[in-house]
């Protein structure tokens, strides 16, 4: 019987990639495929659900699908598989924005993208999360079918319990709360996020930015944009580093304003979750993130400007209301009952084609 | 009815306009010779231990492996934090005489 065999380089509890490959296994097991779940690092809370790539064994009848999202030693292996294969790209952040901060980061990223070139012949499908990631395999010069897969979104562990003792520090004070959720990385232009409070903060001094993500192998980055809250006089910035969901949701609920200033993003999971929260969301309409608001939220590059546009959603209802209703009709595109039958059908009709 | 958010928008852009400019705020420095010290100065000692994660067996065997290879890691680590100190020494009164000639 034909294996679907899901294959990406590290899962860890929490990543938009590790998610979206953990809900691609239980969906596929619910539609009746044995799947198989393999990854080179696995974190210890998964080691029960996914085996690990070394004892990983494929036949022809298998059908292979790679989470391509970085450089790893896995791309070696890739044209030695005797089987079908299907790429899942999440795309690859270009490595200039690195090299400033950390060159292991950005040697890893020019690996991968030299890895997604040398891979374009390997695969008979490959499934993007975008237009925008399509036109990056394009570009890399992939000529095999290409189509966009929504994402999986996990807003089942959206439904969680909050940190409650978080949340109560984040809204005792009655401060206003501007929110950013994603690693701290400089495709993601912190540095415009403290500009645009920056602004804010001139006008409503009691607000606050919470900047909720990780600096692991970012701690230069993360050193020089504090050092740029404190040149701008900036006390109200909470970076919360690496948080666990339980204290990611009470961030959400604590928020009135998303901002993103993200220069570089192949899908953007944190705008959906937005929504999902509804909380209005003001973004610079760069790469892929006006495709995943589809006409929802706010497109602002001007960091003033969208600082005026955050006062505006602080204190017109009506016009938050307005931004709400429409990201609450573009949350349906997301819903992951639809996701996962435009994938089931992609796959079914890939399967049905390799057997014609 | 609802509300044109394009004509929000376009409000603002134009209130934006007609407003006497502010002053902009001063530009981010990718890393600031500061910054940079302050990296320096904070990762100056080397720290020769990383927690060990896995399985108890896998665990075990990294323990002991650590121990066997503590000879020589422990007193590499201390003579790079070391010459990385005095690194750090040196570049900080620099920086402190370009800032106070």
């Amino acid at each position: 019987m034909t294996r679907i065999v899901q294959l990406l380089p590290a899962i860890t509890p929490g990543d938009a990639v590790s998610c979206d490959a953990l809900a691609l296994h239980r969906l596929l097991r619910d539609a009746g495929y044995p799947a198989v779940l393999c990854a080179m690092h696995i974190a210890p809370a998964l080691r029960d659900t996914v085996q690990p790539a070394s004892a990983l064994v494929l036949y022809p009848e298998d059908v292979l699908l790679y989470h391509m999202s970085t450089g790893s030693p896995l791309h070696q292996c890739i044209p030695h598989y005797r089987c079908r294969k299907i790429m899942l790209f999440h795309n690859i952040t270009p490595p200039g924005y690195f090299t400033p901060y950390s060159p292991a980061a950005a040697a890893r990223a020019a690996q991968g993208l030299a890895e997604l070139r040398q891979l374009r012949t390997c695969f008979s499908l490959c499934l993007a999360d975008s237009a925008y990631n399509l036109g990056v395999l394009r570009e890399a010069g992939y000529t095999c079918p290409l189509a966009v897969r929504p994402l999986l979104m996990p807003f089942a562990s959206l439904a969680q319990k909050p940190d409650a003792a978080m949340l109560r520090r984040l809204t005792a004070d009655g401060r206003h709360n501007l929110l950013f959720v994603g690693r701290i990385a400089p495709n993601k232009r912190q540095e415009d996020l403290l500009r645009l409070f920056w602004h804010l903060h001139q006008r409503r001094p009691d607000t606050r930015l919470i900047l909720a993500g990780s600096w692991e192998g970012m701690g230069r980055y993360y050193a020089a944009l504090q050092g740029y809250a404190r040149t701008l006089g900036l006390r109200d910035v909470l970076f919360t580093g690496h948080i666990r969901q339980p204290g990611l949701l009470a961030c959400y609920l604590a928020a009135e304003v998303f901002v993103c200033m993200s220069e570089h993003e192949g899908f953007c999971v944190p705008l959906a979750e937005a929504m999902y929260f509804d909380l209005p969301v003001i973004a610079r309409g760069s790469a892929a993130v006006p495709e995943t608001l589809g006409g929802a939220g706010i497109l602002s590059s001007d960091p003033r400007e969208a600082a005026r546009i955050a006062e505006r959603l602080l204190t017109d209802a009506a016009f938050r209301e307005a931004v709400c209703r429409r990201q609450r009709r573009r949350l349906a595109a997301f819903e992951p009952s639809h996701a996962g039958r435009v994938f089931l059908s992609q796959l079914g009709a890939y399967l049905e084609e390799c057997t014609a | 009815m609802e509300l044109d958010i394009e004509q929000i928008m376009q409000e603002i852009r134009e209130e934006i306009a007609a407003q006497p400019p502010v002053p902009e705020p001063p530009a981010f420095a990718p890393e600031s010779a500061a910054d940079a010290l302050g990296f320096l100065q904070a990762h100056t000692a080397l720290r020769p231990y990383r927690a060990l994660s896995g399985n108890p067996g896998k665990v075990f065997v990294q323990r002991v492996i650590r121990r066997m290879l503590r000879f020589l890691i422990v007193p590499l680590a201390e003579e790079q934090s070391e010459i990385n100190a005095a690194a750090v020494r040196v570049l900080s009164e620099l920086v402190q005489r370009e800032e106070h000639p």
